[in-house]
Formats: structure tokens, sequence, C-alpha cells
């Protein structure tokens, strides 16, 4: 009873209009001065500045700066330009480009949003440029830069870590395999429809221009080396390799592209800092109300119904992932993976799922989440660029969403999917 | 004259979280390039580090509140018509400062009872804490704005401009 009421009042808050934070925060506190507890609250403070000053987390930032100076440095572009000369001349054409450029770019940045954002409005302008139908563009937008928080780097993956103390090199690897398969089925779902269209296709590969812009986008391309040899070479820390990551972009930026000067910076920053503080001030407020979860045991209780209910792994699964999509639906991705991570992982673990498999579960369900209505971080970002109803946007996502549940699946179905990767390179 | 404080406000609430990402950014660098080239070793550098990120955090907390742009689900308010929505945001102003109003007092609390030094600065730990009471206080201030223009009807000068 007790949890239904905490989680009842939570969502009532959030439904009503209440910022996230503060609907978790007020939940946690309403509890316990309902109860007249009011010593309790004391901690209030304490655990708002514990849950937000973790080391990790402060990689957040760092990896969206990245994104965020790509975006303004000229780095997108020649990104851009590189893959529509590697698969430009498939069926399709910049739909492929789209989804390839995004696969590059998310090996960058971690932030779904950035790319949307920024990488969005290069491959909206190029694929309007050409004539192509603006729902079919936007769509395929949106889909391909859900790629980003999957593959590594990943803000979403730092969270899960910071919440359940899983490896983030571990997450990151795990990663890999299910960010190139989103990739694989968004492509195969752009060449279904171009087919079904009649889309012209190009019908060479320019060898010459792959070599020209591969040499234009090279230094660019580094950037992913940099982060992935970085972190698994045990020289930097995931939060310091977000800081050399920006650091080379912005290096790129103002000095070897010199699209940049200082004066953009401080634009720069607080860009960054929006997406960032956004998502600390959830993490801060979600400090207590895990706390009030723990408190009262409700990890304990969710636990011992899901499992009453059915001793069937496979039920349960079916049952937090439907979840998962259903809040994803209401609420962004990131206060679901703070909500509902403190909740599932005890369940995860009771019913023998691996952790790693969990986080990218989690977080999948999560990037589904930011494609559909009614709250939709991506939708809206690409909605507002492409200038398309969000009515428009959401029927033509349909098929990309379709491929993006069978990836999901088949991650879920089978845990190599993800753990693989992680095991063959860091062990069990 | 209050357009004016707001502006002033709105652009000291911006600088401080740009001015200690910057500083965090540039610490955070100087410290892999040290520790790679086996230059120098800061033990200092994590109590710095976490006071910037408090005072990046609490601080642009409340430049986002200021702004309205926390993540919130408006769906609800923008599809009522005019009356019913704007009871439903009197009635969430009401409850968000429920929430500030404890998150003031108790930060308040905690900083004034927060007598421990950091062990290699010396700094006082309250000079850390003292953000939340402050950040807790600067969206009180915007939302019991709010709150009086909603039960007056008054438009304030930022949305006047708006």
């Amino acid at each position: 009873m007790t949890t239904f009421l905490i989680l009842a009042a939570l969502v009532t808050l959030i439904a009503i209009g209440l910022p996230v934070a503060v609907s978790l925060g007020l939940t946690a506190v309403g509890f316990y001065a309902l109860q007249g507890d009011f010593r309790i609250l004391a901690m209030v403070p304490q655990r708002m500045f514990s849950a937000t000053t973790g080391f990790t987390l402060l990689a957040i930032p760092f990896f969206i700066l990245a994104g965020n100076l790509m975006n303004t440095g000229g780095i997108t572009e020649r990104i851009f330009r590189f893959a529509d000369a590697c698969v430009g001349h498939v069926r399709g054409g910049l739909g492929q480009v789209n989804v390839l450029a995004s696969l590059f770019f998310s090996g960058m940045s971690g932030a779904a949003v950035a790319d949307a954002a920024g990488l969005g409005q290069v491959e909206l302008k190029a694929m309007a440029d050409k004539g192509y139908d603006p729902e079919f563009s936007a769509a395929i937008t949106a889909a391909s830069s859900t790629i980003g928080p999957v593959f590594p780097p990943s803000i979403p993956f730092v969270l899960y870590s910071s919440i359940t103390g899983v490896s983030v090199a571990k997450l990151f690897l795990a990663g890999v395999v299910p960010g190139v398969l989103m990739a694989l089925a968004l492509m195969a779902s752009v060449w279904v429809i171009a087919h079904r269209r009649g889309m012209p296709k190009r019908h060479r590969i320019d060898w010459l221009e792959i070599g020209r812009s591969f040499l234009g986008a090279a230094l660019s391309l580094l950037t992913p080396v940099i982060i992935i040899a970085g972190i698994f070479g045990g020289i930097v820390t995931p939060t310091e390799a977000g800081v050399a990551a920006s650091a080379y972009a912005l290096i790129l930026s103002m000095f070897v592209y010199r699209e940049i000067t200082v004066r953009d910076l401080p634009g720069i920053l607080w860009e960054t800092l929006q997406h960032t503080i956004r998502v600390m001030f959830v993490i801060a407020a979600a400090g207590f109300f895990g706390w009030l979860l723990i408190h009262q045991r409700v990890p304990n209780q969710l636990v011992s119904s899901l499992i009453g209910f059915s001793d069937n792994p496979v039920v349960i699964m079916a049952i937090v992932v439907a979840i998962l999509l259903v809040l994803g639906m209401f609420l962004e991705g990131i206060a679901v993976i703070v909500l509902t991570v403190p909740l599932f992982y005890p369940v995860m673990t009771q019913i023998g799922v691996d952790p790693v498999q969990f986080g990218v579960i989690m977080i999948m369900c999560s990037m589904v989440g930011l494609l559909t209505p009614p709250v939709g971080m991506v939708l809206f970002a690409v909605s507002s660029i492409a200038k398309l109803s969000v009515g428009r946007l959401s029927k033509a996502l349909l098929p990309y969403l379709a491929g993006l549940c069978v990836v999901l699946l088949a991650v879920i179905a089978f845990p190599a999917v993800s753990t693989w990767l992680p095991n063959l390179l860091l062990g069990n | 004259m209050l357009a004016t404080i707001d502006r002033i406000a709105g652009f000291i609430l911006r600088a401080i979280p740009v001015c200690c990402l910057a500083a965090l950014f540039l610490l955070l660098l100087t410290n892999v390039i040290a520790r790679t080239f086996q230059l120098a070793g800061f033990s200092w550098f994590d109590e710095i580090v976490q006071g910037l990120f408090a005072w990046m955090v609490f601080i642009g907390a409340a430049a986002l509140w200021r702004e309205r742009d926390h993540f919130q689900v408006d769906w609800l308010e923008r599809s009522l018509p005019a009356i019913p929505a704007r009871i439903l945001r009197l009635v969430t102003t009401l409850l968000a400062i429920c929430f500030l109003v404890v998150m003031t007092a108790y930060g308040a609390d905690l900083t004034r009872s927060a007598k421990a030094l950091t062990p290699i600065l010396g700094l006082p730990t309250a000079l850390f804490y003292i953000t939340i009471p402050l950040s807790g206080a600067v969206m009180l201030i915007y939302s019991s704005a709010e709150l009086l223009r909603l039960l007056t009807g008054f438009n304030s000068s930022r949305e006047t401009q708006q």
C-alpha cells in the first residue's frame, strides 16, 4: 500500500505539471511531513548535495560539451560529408547517410538531443536541398539520434553506473553491438521505404570523394579513438575522457577548422549547462526520493510482488519492459532512469539478469521513449527544427520504431548481444 | 526597475555556472596532462572540483528555474481552458513553494551547522553547502513573484517583455 501511495503521488505531481525534480522531492518531503517526522527533512539538502557531486556524474557536462563544440565547430559537417561519400550511393541515399553520420557522431557525444539538434540540422538541410520528403527526413533524423546514448560514450550509462555501481567501462562496451545493430536496423528500414517509394540512387561509388572527405574528417573521426583508447587503456577515467574529447573538439574547432572564436565559448558553455543542469537537478531531488524508497523498503516490496505474480523471469522481464516503455511515453529518459533503476535493479538481480544487460535494456527503452508522444524530447526537438507537427512526425517514425524494437527484443532475448564484448575484453 | 534587477540576476545566475564549468574543464584537463606526463600531483584537486560542481549545479538550477526550463510535463496545463489552467498553475506554484521552503530552510540549517574544514585546503564545508539555500532562496523569490502574478492578474515585466 505504501509503495502504491508513494508512486501514485509522484505520478500525479508530475502529471499536473510540477517540474520532475520538484515532484520527486515533494513526494518524499510530503510523505514524512504527513507522518509528522520533520527531523528526517534535515536530510533533504544532505542527500541533494551528495547525489550530485559524485565524480562520475561530472562526465555528463563534458560529453554534452564535446557534442556542442562539434556542432558549432564544423566537425559535424565534415562527418556528414564523409558519411555521404560512403553510403550516399545506396538506395535511400541521404537517409542511409543520416544513420551512418549519427553512428560516427555518437562515438564522440553521449546525448541524443545534441545529435538531433546539431547534426540533425545539417542532415535536414541536406535532405531538403536534395528534394527529400520532409516527413521521411525528419523521421530518420529523430530515429538515428537515439543511437548516441547507446553507442559509447553515453550519458545515460554514466547515470546508470552512478546509481548501481556497475563499471562505466563495461557498460560503454556493452553498448557497442546494440548501437551498431540499431544503425543496421534503421538502414534496413530506410532501404525498404526507399524501395517501396522508388527513391532514386546514385549509381556508383566515388572513391576519390571518399578519400577526399575522409581526409577532411579524419581528425574529427579520431575523437572516439581518444575516448575509447583512453578509458580502456587505463589512462583516463570516463569523466576525464569527456574532458579530453571536449579539449580535442575545441582545438579542432578553434585552431584547425577555425570555425569558432573565444567569443562563442560562453554561449556554447551555457547551452551545455542547460542540458546538464536539467538532468542534475532531477538527480539531486532523486537523492532524497531514493532514500525514501529504501527507507520504506519499496524495492523489496516490488520484488516480492513481481515474483509473487509470476516466477517466470520472461514474464517479469516483459512487465518491467512494458512499464519502462509506458513511462518513457510520459517522462523524459533521464527521469525514467533515475526513478526506475533503484526499483527494478533488485528485481533484475533477483531473477538472474546480468546488471550490464539490464543497463542496455533500460537505456534502449528510454531511447524509444524519446521518440514517442506525448513527451519525447527528440520528437519535440526534430519537429521544431523540421517545422513538422508532432503528430505527422510520430506517424512517419513508426517503421523506424519497429526496427528499434526488434533490436530491443534481441538485446532482451540474447544476453550475449550486450554482454559478449565487455566479457571478452574486461572479463566477467 | 524590477525588470533591470531581473535582467542583472539572470546574467549573474548564468555567469556563475558558466565560470564553474570553464574552471572545471581547465582543472580536469591540467590534472590529466600533469598525471600523464608525471609533472605534478594535485592533492587539493578533489576538494575544489566538488565545490565547483556543487555551485555549478545548484546556481544553474536557479538560473533554469528563472527561465522555466526544468523538465516538466505541461500538456495538462496546455490542454485546459484559460481559467482552469490558471488555477492549475496556482496549485503547482504553491506546491513548488512548499518544496523550496524545505530545501532553503533545511539547507540553511545544514550550512550553519557545518563546522568541518576540508582536509587539505582547510576550506569550510559550509562554503559548499551554502549553494543549496542560496539556490532555493532565488527559486523561492521567482515562485513567489509568479504566485503574486497569478493571484492579482498582474503581468510581471519579464512576461510583458516576452
